[in-house]
């Protein structure tokens, strides 16, 4: 999704607002980084990503960045997701960064996922499944699988819409929304936008 | 490995000669080759050995394999909340005590296989306290250890190294352990970590849980042999197994286990007749047969779909 | 001789990085080191060094880093195969968690295919309670502290023995009729928690579940009693978190006594940095309600107490005693339950 400059510039001044708030006694941009990496975020994946990644950061960050309303908002129960364009924002900024490590923190997410799929609020299969892949996207090795993953289920789905005759297949919209999010990271999946 | 005395193989056989008490009854449990090396690093190093792990992943049956692997008695002791260090080493019944006092005032000089004036008559081992005073090594089983509160594995520190001795308060005696008992401790882990003292003093075992279908399908295979004498039927187990798996990935608050698994499939053979398999649904739904068997909380159940 | 050096140096690294390691831990460490084959060692030093998944990680990296022949330098993230799914050649029924596969020399971690999302993997055995937490306020420490809240009095059914008082009648008198009883103590604690949940609250949901189960499960306090509100405590509370069992005010206060403490549990605003002047009147309120049957009334504010000025917690403060969520905040607010 393409933003206008001056979309851009209003999410830059959010972020950087939100910085400034705790400036200078503590720098909260790494740890902002971080949390921008899983599509859904609750307290405890954060918790333990600032434990692992920047435990230099106060825990009370972690409160501070998941209550913003400016960048966050709570999407279920207990499950927090940051605003799309900030998102990418942030996405962005991680990848430049020099010290903050995507593929690490991928990995920790992805146990994170594994560990407690089974108490966690997530609501559906397919909502994790969406969560795998998005965390997997981060690791460069598992890109093309991911690729083929999402693009195999879409097909699926498309042949189920298409036999059925389904008008506007709820899980069709979220794989294009799905690979929207990823394109950044999986260029082969931009094909999949012109279905939209 | 290494030529530890008696190791323990893991095979399931028992090949040396059994001593005086020991555990008779075969026990189909097979641990990974993990697993059986943690049981040697333990019985070496003369350390508890902690197994954690969700339930029903088997980790109290281990205990039972070694027993009888090894040719040694076994001792179970299943903790409690109310549970107390001091039971495991010994009880003492006072009021009996005073019970046969009274008895002789009243009735004069009766028979008594107890002497009240010997405390001694009074005093029953705990499991510990029997194994201690076992003339050969025993295996104990402390099992569920995190049931009881958050003192108890530190209580129990001090006769779970050197030196292996505790004193009757009640008469003085002092016992100390004959031969360094095979200590084998459960958790599951739900309340939070165990005290970081006991923590040092285990070596320490994760025992996954098989969600795999040939790791399912190896214990079905050997249970149900061992419980009904002959093989499973394939094609029930060929779609019962994934079924099961799936269901064990749905959000529940009580996961079956392996003894549910293992039961649910007795009455998919015997309870009345065999079940055809093709009936077996693919995804979790209510019209799996027998389904109380692995849905054991109403709150389960009623997430359920009616699978249409 | 090598490996003695290199399982000396782990050690030290692994107690500088927190492990609970003793001498014992050592010593033993060096028996096995001479009674099995070096290619087993790390693997078996694990079981007796590590308790959890964090404890093997930092193992790997301290072993690696203690080589005395000198390795690639390995960055340290976290080992490839922790994404694996189940290898394909199992014929066992449960695997080895296999915690440190750069030593030991198995088969190649497989590409991952279809991903099997919910099976866990090989290595992933030992994570699922291995994440720990690092609230400022442990679980145990939680545990272990309510429990001063107790009241015990010697005020029980007469049915526990006395035995120094029956050995003393029974020498006095020379002869023994019946024993002597005693009163069994009672504890007559009574812990009401009132938790704010939801919204602001809930990035502390972790902490809030702790307190409960700590207090509710292991305190082995006599009565506890839990009820939650939304924002402002007022006329109604509830028995649940989805607020649906709705419990009246009066009902709470019947219930007080001298023997009853009572904590709060809210940010007062300070997590969203709210000064809000109708609900610092509302909770005024509340408190006088409850100060008509018991004054042991404290306050846990998760948020730091360097937040709360300029925000309804600040005023709030005013008329009760409020602390922040760590441990010498709890301890404080403890110390005012008993009345100290």
């Amino acid at each position: 999704m393409k933003y206008s400059e001056q979309d851009a510039q209003a999410v830059e001044q959010t972020v950087a607002n939100f910085l400034a708030r705790f400036q200078p006694d503590f720098d909260y941009e790494p740890l902002l980084l971080y949390a921008a990496l899983p599509l859904v975020l609750t307290a405890e994946l954060l918790h333990y990503l600032r434990h692992r990644f920047v435990s230099g950061t106060p825990w009370v960050a972690e409160v501070d960045i998941l209550l913003a309303g400016e960048l966050c908002h709570e999407r279920g129960y207990e499950q927090y997701t940051m605003h799309s364009p900030i998102r990418s924002y942030l996405l962005q900024r991680a990848k430049q960064h020099p010290d903050i490590r995507i593929e690490d923190a991928a990995r920790l997410m992805i146990q994170y996922l594994h560990a407690f799929a089974r108490s966690q609020p997530f609501s559906t299969y397919t909502d994790m499944q969406m969560q795998q892949w998005s965390a997997l996207a981060f690791i460069k090795d598992m890109q093309s699988t991911v690729v083929n993953e999402i693009v195999h289920t879409f097909d699926a789905n498309l042949e189920l819409q298409l036999d059925k005759g389904e008008e506007n297949n709820p899980e069709l919209k979220r794989l294009v929304a799905l690979a929207e999010q990823l394109a950044p990271e999986l260029e082969a999946i931009r094909k999949l936008g012109c279905w939209r | 490995m290494v030529v530890f005395q008696r190791r323990y193989l893991g095979t399931g056989k028992r090949t040396v000669e059994p001593v005086v008490g020991a555990h008779d009854t075969p026990e189909p449990y097979i641990p990974s080759d993990g697993l059986r090396d943690a049981v040697n690093l333990a019985v070496f190093l003369e350390r508890p050995l902690l197994l954690e792990g969700e339930t029903g992943s088997g980790k109290s049956r281990l205990a039972y394999a070694v027993a009888y692997e090894l040719g040694l008695p076994l001792y179970v002791w299943s903790i409690r909340s109310t549970s107390k260090a001091r039971d495991g080493l010994y009880t003492y019944d006072a009021v009996l005590r005073l019970h046969d006092v009274q008895l002789r005032q009243s009735k004069g000089e009766i028979e008594l296989s107890r002497d009240p004036s010997n405390p001694a008559h009074y005093v029953q081992f705990g499991e510990l306290g029997e194994a201690f005073n076992t003339p050969h090594q025993s295996v104990v089983l402390i099992d569920e250890i995190d049931k009881a509160d958050i003192d108890f594995p530190n209580d129990l520190l001090t006769v779970l190294e050197k030196p292996r001795r505790f004193t009757i308060s009640e008469t003085g005696h002092i016992i100390e352990a004959q031969h360094v008992p095979i200590v084998i401790v459960t958790s599951n882990k739900e309340k939070g970590n165990l005290p970081k003292p006991f923590l040092r003093r285990c070596v320490y075992y994760y025992v996954q849980f098989p969600d795999s279908e040939d790791g399912l399908k190896q214990i079905i295979k050997i249970h149900h042999l061992d419980k009904f004498g002959e093989t499973p039927n394939a094609e029930i187990v060929n779609k019962a197994v994934p079924l099961f798996l799936n269901i064990r990935k749905t959000k529940m608050q009580k996961l079956p286990g392996t003894s549910e698994l293992l039961d649910w499939l007795a009455a998919l053979h015997y309870f009345g007749e065999l079940f055809p398999a093709n009936q077996l649904p693919d995804e979790p739904s209510r019209k799996i047969p027998y389904i109380e068997l692995l849905y054991k909380l109403r709150t389960d159940l009623d997430r359920l779909s009616t699978g249409a | 001789m090598e490996l003695e050096t290199q399982i000396q140096a782990c050690f030290l690294q692994l107690r500088a990085e927190g492990l609970a390691l003793g001498i014992d831990e050592l010593l033993d460490a060096l028996k096995l080191a001479y009674a099995i084959p070096s290619d087993q060692l790390p693997t078996l030093l694990g079981m007796l060094w590590c308790k959890s998944l964090d404890d093997h990680m930092y193992f790997k990296s301290a072993w690696q880093n203690t080589e005395t022949s000198p390795k690639p330098d390995t960055e340290p993230t976290l080992p490839d195969d922790l994404i694996n799914p189940q290898p394909s050649n199992e014929s066992s029924e449960l695997n080895s968690s296999d915690m440190l596969p750069g030593e030991i020399d198995k088969t190649e971690p497989e590409t991952i295919g279809a991903l099997p999302l919910l099976v866990p993997s090989r290595a992933m055995s030992a994570d699922y309670a291995e994440f720990k937490n690092y609230y400022p306020v442990s679980r145990r420490f939680m545990a272990y502290t309510w429990r001063y809240l107790k009241r015990e009095m010697p005020d029980g059914p007469l049915k526990q023995i006395d035995f120094d008082r029956t050995v003393e009648i029974i020498t006095r008198q020379g002869f023994y009729l019946t024993p002597a009883y005693r009163r069994s103590v009672i504890d007559h604690a009574h812990l009401v928690l009132l938790l704010d949940h939801g919204g602001s609250m809930t990035p502390f949901h972790h902490y809030l579940r702790d307190l409960v189960e700590t207090a509710y499960f292991e305190s082995t306090l006599a009565q506890v009693d839990i009820y939650y509100f939304h924002n402002v405590p007022e006329t109604s509370l509830y028995f649940d978190l989805y607020f649906t069992q709705r419990v009246a005010l009066t009902a709470i206060i019947e219930d007080l006594d001298e023997n009853t403490s009572v904590l709060l549990v809210s940010d007062a605003g300070a997590a969203r940095h709210r000064n809000d002047p109708i609900r610092i009147i509302v909770t005024e309120d509340f408190l006088n309600h409850l100060r008509r049957n018991t004054q042991s009334i404290a306050w846990l504010n998760p948020m730091p107490r360097d937040r709360w000025s300029n925000t309804s917690a600040q005023e709030i403060e005013q008329f009760v005693a409020m602390f922040p969520m760590n441990e010498d905040g709890l301890t404080q607010a403890l110390d005012v339950l008993r009345g100290l």
